[in-house]
């Protein structure tokens, strides 16, 4: 009696789920759309992996699966909403891990950063830091390409120092914000090709540093040598205790001195 | 001096007798016997000194010092205090004990409040400091004048530690050092003088910031537990005498015995706030020898210590931005670790690294004592420790200068946290690592290796950085500077540990054992063990930090790795300085084998008594021409002939102080007025800076008036019989805080006085796996 109940108790909640998943058509294209853009978003963030252009390149398909994702939740069958049916239900929860997964990726490279917002909403339009720093490094590889390797150097010193402060005023590095990825990348290859040909002018010779270290060493060598020559030496005295054995041989010596005399 | 070994029992009660009847027969067996005793002295491995002349060396640690004094941790049962407790009742019991917990929730929060404006303090202003400096040498190394940033590197170290090296000479020499020798000493029951006053406070946390501003190589930690001592002892009391001002209030904690309490409280909730770990401040109180410890003051010195905790988390969680989040990372002294994995195979390496930590520890402790020696056979005047504090702060910035200049060891901008990120002749988008290294506090130095990520840093870096700075450690400590050693320690063997990483990962290129953080806290670990020899609370606090209670088993075995073998060689550096300078410290035990030295060897033979009823002269003489500080009262003897000693049977103790508040109330038997208004109070206004006999003055008539001592003595002082043996005094005077044991004949009578310093003066040493006692000399000098 008691198993019939439950049998019929568990076949009710099986048709019930059955039917919430099944017949709801806009459930399922929006489904389908965001499994679509989800997987050009992977394909492009991998094809944009090295060198990275990934933010540039991969932002309109980000603001789509954002939407796919945001429409999701929205619509809705009946009393629930289409993402009810897939969020919280087994631990597996294969959408939401694959949305937060995006999510990371595109912060982590701070891609914000490269964009302007609207209405706190990502747009496709590049920020203003993003299209200055372009314009200064499109005039940097202007000059890197025209003039030959072996005065690049002083030609382009300006155009670079320009580009390396520009970047340096926006990274803040000391804050932790950062700048988007792509501009990050674009600005390490730049350095280490400056590097490889052009940071010798770092290096000079600097005897008036190295003999000022001589000099302080010398100094404390000093210092050390005269306190030991001149220092006075104290020799402390060590002071007689009482005891009960020195007791007994002083009133030993004495009546001894005492029966010499008598 | 004629040598003296054990006297045996017999015949000391033979000669006390004999000497009384002076008989001749029996001072010639004196004689033989202790001619005996000569020749069977060798029996023992006591090594006695040997005085040849009457003068040592200074620096010697086989010397005690005359000036220090005892705390008095018995309570004296006179007649004001038997009176106060008829008076006041139960109710005044609830009262104190209710007060005692308010107290401890002070302490705790105090403390915390001052650690965390020196911790403010410290990184604010280092922050700016290296901030400045980075700039600049990025600013000059291209124009190469790097002399500029170098030149303004000395500057910024030598301008603060000027500052603070001349508060410590001048004002307050014993806030120099970590402080906590001295807490140790306090704790072990030896009063030593200024160590817990408010001046020392000031001085200690102004000096602390000063020094680790000013870049020596040094931490915060051993002067923030010397503060909560302070705040203990001082609040405790109710009063300042720096500041002369007294607010009536906790007046009945107005004595050695409980602010001894306090004070092992105020030290445990210094180590909390020192290192966010409560449980290790506990035990660093237990462990540095609060000798009388009970299940209630333990409770409350934890109490004490979470509370300080709490407080610094409260006050640093809003500093950093985050108010009211508690368990906010960067509130861990040492950074919030992932959790290690280790297997068993890698427990010998650990063994082995305690052991190389143990051998770098006593070297390093060795070579300070030398140079501690030095400092104070040389460096003697104000104005030269303030020199050489200064030297040292210029030489630390030219080490860290040259470092830099000459190892040009680069890594890519951004892979790891680097606050100020310094290029010097490294390429565009990368850093100088050891410029990250010594561009911030040692503190943060050690977070940073314990923290950052595999292949920070290339062997070459790290092995000049351990070498030098192991160096520069062991100079710095001991200046005329108030700073501590937990932090170089901790940030040479933090270095060392991370090298050796580094090495296995050669070794074992894809084991995912090798962690760099977790080698890295293991030599830290290490290190500090074989430098200070601490143990419980040393893995306690380690622990803590790491939050990692499934870490101990690796910290345990790497501690007392270290520890035994360090101790094969020399002490832990706080004992090295305690007994360089003379300070009598109990220890744990009784030395070994020393159940032949008896009461009447150990004692001071002439004792100078008092009579029950005693001239005002004879006291203000007796008090001006000796330096004792327990007289015993005593009945005088029944005959009075000159030229044999006669003892005078035990009524009781008074004290020093004592005696020099009835002098300066007056209570005389002549005035009988003033004996109306005596409570236990009149002790307790002077307590603890009583003035001496030299500020008492007496008019000749005062002088010839009498004072009956019996109401305000102690009427029963503990004795011991002249047969006591030596351990069994130790324990009564380890267990009890004892500060005068009267030692006493058959008849009751008092023959001698046993203080802490007779009973320091059996030493136990060990040194290379050999075990002995030796005697000590005492000297007034040092």
């Amino acid at each position: 009696m008691g198993n019939r109940i439950i049998y019929v108790a568990l076949w009710i909640i099986q048709i019930m789920s059955v039917m919430s998943l099944s017949g709801d058509e806009n459930c399922d294209e929006a489904l389908n759309a965001f499994a679509t853009v989800s997987a050009a978003y992977t394909s492009c963030a991998i094809a944009n992996s090295r060198p990275i252009t990934y933010c540039e390149n991969c932002v309109e398909i980000f603001i789509d699966v954002l939407n796919s994702y945001r429409n999701l939740s929205i619509i809705s069958e009946g009393n629930s909403k289409c993402i009810d049916n897939f969020v919280n239900l087994d631990r597996l929860q294969i959408i939401e891990t694959i949305y937060r997964n995006s999510y990371i990726l595109w912060n982590r490279a701070k891609c914000n950063e490269c964009f302007q917002f609207e209405n706190s909403t990502l747009t496709t339009k590049i920020s203003k830091e993003t299209s200055q720093f372009h314009e200064y490094y499109e005039d940097f590889v202007k000059c890197f390409k025209l003039t030959n390797s072996s005065n690049l150097c002083p030609v382009c010193l300006e155009k670079y120092t320009t580009l390396n402060n520009y970047y340096t005023s926006i990274s803040n590095e000391n804050e932790k914000i950062g700048v988007c990825m792509d501009i990050v990348d674009i600005m390490n290859t730049t350095r280490r090709n400056w590097s490889k040909s052009c940071c010798k002018y770092r290096k000079h010779s600097e005897h008036i540093f190295l003999v000022t270290t001589l000099l302080i060493f010398v100094v404390t060598a000093i210092f050390y040598l005269l306190t030991c020559y001149f220092g006075e030496k104290k020799i402390p005295y060590i002071l007689q205790q009482s005891r009960f054995a020195e007791s007994l041989n002083h009133v030993h010596r004495s009546l001894e001195r005492n029966s010499e005399v008598t | 001096m004629e040598v003296i070994d054990t006297i045996p029992e017999e015949d000391i009660s033979n000669t006390e007798q004999n000497v009384a009847s002076s008989s001749n027969d029996n001072l010639n067996d004196i004689g033989r016997c202790q001619e005996d005793k000569t020749f069977s002295s060798s029996s023992f491995a006591r090594r006695r000194v040997q005085i040849s002349t009457d003068k040592v060396e200074i620096g010697s640690l086989n010397i005690l010092s005359a000036k220090f004094e005892s705390l008095d941790y018995d309570t004296c049962e006179n007649y004001p205090f038997l009176d106060e407790e008829r008076k006041k009742g139960y109710k005044f019991v609830i009262q104190k004990s209710i007060s005692r917990w308010f107290v401890f929730l002070l302490i705790g929060m105090i403390t915390a409040l001052i650690a965390s404006i020196i911790d403010i303090s410290i990184e604010e202003l280092s922050q700016r400091k290296y901030a400045v400096l980075s700039q600049y040498v990025d600013k000059y190394v291209v124009e190469g004048m790097l002399y500029i940033p170098f030149l303004l590197w000395v500057i910024f170290n030598v301008i603060p530690v000027f500052i603070g090296s001349c508060l410590v000479s001048y004002a307050e020499p014993i806030a120099g050092g970590s402080g906590i020798p001295q807490v140790k000493c306090y704790l072990n029951g030896v009063k030593i003088p200024r160590v817990v006053r408010i001046k020392t406070l000031f001085v200690k946390s102004i000096g602390v910031i000063c020094s680790v501003v000013g870049g020596l190589a040094g931490g915060k930690e051993g002067p923030m537990i010397h503060s909560g001592a302070v705040v203990a002892a001082g609040i405790s009391q109710g009063k300042t005498s720096t500041f002369d001002r007294d607010f009536k209030v906790f007046r009945y904690f107005r004595d050695d015995h409980e602010k001894r309490d306090f004070v092992s409280g105020g030290a445990a909730a210094g180590v909390s706030a020192a290192f966010g770990a409560p449980v290790g401040g506990v035990l660093f109180s237990l462990e540095e020898g609060t000798s009388f410890w009970n299940q209630g003051l333990t409770w409350r010195t934890f109490f004490a210590s979470v509370i300080s905790t709490f407080t610094l988390n409260v006050v640093l969680s809003a500093y950093h931005g985050v108010p009211g989040n508690l368990n906010y990372p960067g509130l861990l002294n040492l950074g919030k670790f992932e959790s290690f994995n280790y297997s068993f195979y890698e427990l010998p390496i650990f063994v082995l690294m305690g052991v190389a930590g143990g051998l770098l520890g006593a070297f390093w402790n060795h070579m300070n004592y030398k140079l501690a020696v030095f400092r104070m056979r040389y460096i003697k005047k104000c104005w030269l420790k303030v020199l050489e504090a200064c030297l040292v702060a210029a030489i630390s910035a030219t080490i860290g200068f040259l470092m830099m200049f000459l190892i040009n060891d680069c890594k890519p901008l951004g892979q790891d946290p680097t606050k100020y990120p310094t290029q010097l002749y490294c390429e565009d988008g990368q850093y100088n690592v050891l410029a990250s290294i010594w561009f911030q506090t040692p503190e943060a130095s050690v977070r940073s290796l314990l923290h950052d990520p595999p292949n920070t840093h290339n062997a070459l870096s790290l092995a000049s950085f351990v070498l030098l700075y192991y160096i520069l450690a062991c100079w710095t400590y001991g200046l005329s500077a108030s700073i501590g050693l937990f932090i170089p320690t901790l940030l040479t063997g933090a270095a060392w540990g991370r090298l050796v990483s580094v090495g296995l990962t050669q070794v074992l290129p894809n084991s995912a054992i090798v962690q760099p953080g977790k080698y890295a806290l293991i030599g830290a670990a290490a290190q500090l063990g074989g430098v200070v020899r601490m143990t419980i609370s040393l893995t306690v606090i380690i622990m803590e930090t790491t939050g990692d209670i499934s870490f101990a088993l690796p910290l345990i075995i790497t501690l007392v790795a270290a520890k035994w073998t360090g101790d094969f060689f020399n002490e832990g550096i706080y004992d090295t300085y305690i007994e360089l300078t003379g300070v009598p410290l109990l220890s744990w035990d009784p030395p070994p084998l020393a159940h032949n030295i008896y009461a009447s060897e150990v004692m001071s033979h002439p004792v100078v008594t008092l009579k029950c009823v005693e001239n005002v002269r004879h006291i203000v003489e007796l008090l001006r021409s000796t330096s004792y500080n327990g007289f015993p009262v005593v009945d005088p003897p029944i005959t009075d002939q000159k030229e044999f000693t006669t003892y005078g049977r035990i009524r009781g103790l008074i004290l020093r102080d004592q005696l020099i508040v009835l002098l300066i109330k007056k209570i005389f038997n002549e005035t009988p007025d003033c004996w109306d208004e005596i409570d236990s109070n009149i002790f307790r206004d002077h307590y603890p800076r009583y003035p001496t006999i030299n500020d008492i003055f007496l008019n000749e008539k005062e002088k010839t008036y009498s004072v009956d001592l019996r109401p305000f003595m102690n009427p029963s002082p503990y004795t011991v019989l002249h047969s006591a043996s030596l351990p069994r005094m130790f324990r009564l005077f380890r267990a009890l805080g004892l500060r005068h044991l009267a030692i006493v004949n058959d008849t009751n009578e008092v023959v001698g006085m046993v203080t802490r310093k007779d009973l320091a003066r059996y030493r136990v040493w060990r040194h290379q796996g050999r075990i002995g006692v030796e005697e000590l000399l005492i000297s007034k000098e040092i």
